[in-house]
């Protein structure tokens, strides 16, 4: 029963673990130095989503790797070695808030769903 | 944990307030001299990475370094008349130039919008996942 809730909130903080990270990466776009992180989607998909091997070129969804992992990005831009790129920071930032504000829609139609069962109307 | 978020940024603005601060001092002594009759040096503040991990997750909040002084030549200016000139008649000026320092209360300004930005995008995420109990 409530599977599909689990799988949904596993998504939502995802996002706003991600969002967490690209702050970080915005706080220190003058820091001398400082390579930006993200966080990787992949391998919550593949745990929260049942995937199935339909045709040869789909991904194995057998391929394991761990929950939340941080990438750290290899731009060269800089003259203080720094490789904060603030536009794609704020995009990313964009992409994070609407995809949780997405998942939470989402979970409060999973919970009116509920709702209207257990009302039985 | 759940306001980290907010603390990053709110790290991010707090230094750039700092920098702002460090430039307005800067900019205020254009010409000033200590009491030793040296030339005020151009300050500049060194930020750095602080990592805060929480379960796993690496948080990278800022901080101030230090304020490191600019070790460029201080600006000669021909001016006999000065109490604080050399025997050629040249006075040392603060190694200060306005313009640069216009451009990075600029560059400043602009990186406490995006943190502002980031703090903003935040607090409705946040507020918006209050909006599941109302169901």
């Amino acid at each position: 029963m409530w599977d599909k809730v689990d799988k949904l909130s596993n998504i939502a903080s995802f996002y706003l673990e991600r969002t967490k990270i690209i702050q970080g990466n915005i706080a220190n776009a003058d820091t001398p130095g400082y390579k930006p992180k993200d966080l990787v989607f992949e391998d919550v998909l593949q745990k929260t989503i049942d995937l199935k091997k339909t045709d040869i070129k789909h991904i194995d969804p057998e391929e394991k790797s761990q929950k939340f992992k941080e990438i750290t990005l290899e731009n060269v831009r800089g003259y203080d070695n720094n490789r904060v790129d603030i536009q794609e920071e704020m995009a990313k930032l964009a992409e994070s808030s609407i995809m949780y504000k997405a998942m939470v829609e989402n979970l409060k139609k999973e919970f009116e769903k509920l709702k209207i069962v257990i009302n039985g109307r | 944990m759940l306001f980290k978020g907010l603390e990053v940024s709110q790290t991010g603005l707090s230094v750039q307030k700092y920098r702002m601060d460090i430039i307005s001092s800067n900019m205020a002594n254009v010409n000033s001299v200590n009491d030793k009759g040296e030339p005020y040096r151009r300050k500049i503040p060194v930020f750095e990475e602080v990592l805060d991990a929480q379960n796993g997750v690496p948080l990278s909040k800022v901080a101030i370094k230090e304020v490191v002084e600019d070790p460029t030549p201080f600006k000669l200016k021909y001016d006999p008349s000065n109490p604080l000139a050399d025997k050629n008649g040249y006075v040392k000026l603060p190694n200060i130039d306005p313009m640069r320092e216009m451009v990075d209360m600029i560059s400043a300004m602009r990186t406490y919008e995006a943190n502002l930005t980031a703090f903003n995008t935040q607090k409705d995420m946040l507020t918006k996942s209050l909006e599941i109990i109302k169901v």
